[in-house]
């Protein structure tokens, strides 16, 4: 646990912090992001309304972080009365990687061969039957590769965060949603620009273990990727 | 792409009838989860642009 105003301890909650953050924002943008992508892939048809979700998903990738921070201290926290908690924060993030989810998940569905959909047709599959049964399964190597990186990209985020979750000091674990968490890129901002005589192994320190864990994931999503490929008959 | 299961379920009509309900509604619920990427954009337009300007102080 941090001591002294940082300047002594570990970073234990900024890390635990990160990790909750991260596994909240996955389970909000990766069912949205997929259904969503499965929707666009499969079963939208081109009009108006496909037009503007597809132009949305563009527009939602080039806008800075930052202000996905005020859209969320906007909306969440002070809208939805969602205070400066988890609950705010993974929202907030959630909006960020959606994009990246989806377009990840489009171009994984686009790989599996249209022969697959129509023998899994021909065969009497309606087509909800054929996404379960035939495209997700062979779509999941890249699918799961979308999400892993998006993972990445949330976990150092720092400017969507600075207003919607991520507290100062706080050397305790959260213990429930409306809490406020330390997380590790904000700490790091915090460390290396707010606290002056913070002693250098805390700033590289937490520098390391940030990279670490977004180095661990990727390489978790290519293993997993990897594995997954080598599963394949086709 | 035109699915075989009514030429297949032909002879169990209902079964056919429940399987294209929830299809359709599959088909419902993946839309919606399409159109949430749609409201941040607009909310973005909205709220900051239109209402955030309540939010700040542009000095005198």
């Amino acid at each position: 646990m941090p001591r002294k105003g940082m300047l002594e301890g570990g970073i234990m909650p900024c890390i635990v912090g990160t990790m909750v953050l991260v596994t909240g924002t996955m389970l909000v943008a990766l069912p949205l992001g997929v259904f969503g992508a499965v929707y666009l892939t499969e079963y939208a048809r081109p009009s108006v309304l496909t037009r503007l979700i597809r132009l949305s998903i563009v527009n939602l990738a080039g806008v800075p972080s930052v202000v996905f921070g005020l859209f969320g201290l906007g909306v969440f926290v002070l809208l939805c009365r969602f205070q400066a908690s988890i609950l705010s924060g993974a929202l907030t993030l959630a909006l960020l990687v959606l994009p990246l989810v989806i377009t990840a998940t489009e171009e994984a569905l686009r790989t599996v061969p249209l022969s697959f959909r129509e023998a899994s047709m021909a065969l009497g599959a309606t087509r909800w039957q054929t996404i379960r049964k035939v495209i997700l399964p062979n779509a999941m190597p890249g699918i799961l590769t979308g999400a892993i990186l998006s993972l990445s990209r949330a976990a150092g985020e720092t400017a969507p965060i600075l207003l919607t979750v991520a507290a100062f000091y706080l050397p305790e674990l959260p213990k429930k949603l409306s809490d406020q968490v330390m997380t590790l890129s904000y700490h790091l901002y915090i460390i290396s620009t707010q606290v002056p005589g913070a002693p250098d192994r805390v700033q590289w320190g937490t520098a390391f273990v940030l990279l670490a864990l977004v180095l661990g994931a990727n390489s978790v999503a290519i293993a997993l990727r990897m594995s997954l490929r080598r599963r394949r008959k086709w | 792409m035109t699915s075989a299961a009514p030429a297949i379920v032909a002879l169990d009509p209902r079964r056919y009838r429940r399987q294209r309900v929830i299809d359709r509604l599959v088909a419902f619920v993946l839309g919606l989860c399409a159109l949430v990427v749609v409201l941040p954009v607009l909310g973005m337009i909205g709220y900051l642009v239109l209402q955030g300007g309540r939010l700040v102080d542009w000095g005198s």
